[in-house]
């Protein structure tokens, strides 16, 4: 995979991760 | 080398520093790591935003006057410490998304901007048109939406781009914006009477067929003229 794809995907998947675990802390917060 | 004794003409060439990013796995968990805590900060805004917007769109609290609404620890929290942290790991995945991708890869941040104008906008334009029920009248939502999706537009046409020139590159180097040489010096170094190796920054051109002869400096000779390289007379 080419580094373009690789970075795509990492930046994807820790954004998803983000937005779960920040619906969590909004979720608990609020 | 410059040949001191004769008079040479050096050209000295100092190439570009590689370019292209220097890949690796560390740059890239830091990409993970900023791109997840600033996607969790982001949705944390969005959320006290939305909170705040629904009761009322404002609130306050200390001070010395009667406050109609006010504002709740988690709202103040995820507010301000979701400022802090969206500063922060934007920092880091911008920083780590160039340390990969190379110096001006810019497509991380403007994808940032993008996404935390859009995100907001979307609040402003979809509580505009739908306000919440002690709401009469939300057009200053509307045109602040319409604002920040304007805002949001101008980062995501250039952030995409900028990827999609990335993706596309595949393992290929960055592309050079200019090309090598860029600096490329010319040094003559001529010898002149009293200074053997030339004088500092000196930039005479001597004849190439003419052999030149050293004439080391000496306080114990007799002084010798610097412009017609023979000796004068004792002033003293």
């Amino acid at each position: 995979m080419s580094k373009g794809i690789i970075w795509l995907f990492t930046v994807v998947a820790g954004s998803v991760a983000g937005v779960v675990l920040g619906i969590a802390i909004a979720g608990s917060a609020l | 080398m410059p040949d001191a004794e004769t008079g040479t003409t050096t050209n000295t060439t100092v190439s570009e520093p590689p370019r292209g990013g220097r890949g690796g796995s560390l740059p890239l968990i830091f990409v993970l790591l900023g791109a997840a805590g600033f996607s969790a900060s982001l949705t944390a805004v969005y959320s006290a935003m939305r909170d705040l917007m629904y009761s009322g769109g404002s609130c306050a609290s200390g001070g010395p006057y009667a406050i109609q609404n006010e504002c709740t620890g988690g709202q103040v929290a995820l507010l301000v410490g979701g400022i802090l942290a969206i500063i922060v790991f934007g920092g880091v995945l911008a920083a780590a998304s160039s340390r990969y991708g190379g110096a001006s890869f810019l497509g991380a941040g403007l994808l940032m901007w993008a996404a935390l104008f859009g995100a907001l906008g979307f609040n402003f334009i979809q509580l505009g048109f739908d306000p919440p029920q002690n709401m009469h009248g939300a057009a200053g939502w509307i045109l602040s939406g319409v604002v920040f999706w304007l805002m949001a537009l101008g980062g995501l046409i250039p952030g995409l781009a900028e990827v999609k020139s990335f993706v596309a590159r595949g393992d290929r180097p960055e592309p050079s914006m200019f090309t090598p040489p860029l600096v490329r010096a010319k040094a003559t170094v001529a010898p002149m009477p009293g200074f053997p190796h030339g004088l500092p920054g000196a930039a005479s051109q001597p004849e190439p067929d003419q052999p030149v002869r050293p004439r080391p400096a000496s306080s114990d000779g007799p002084f010798i003229d610097p412009v017609t390289g023979k000796p004068t007379e004792d002033q003293s």
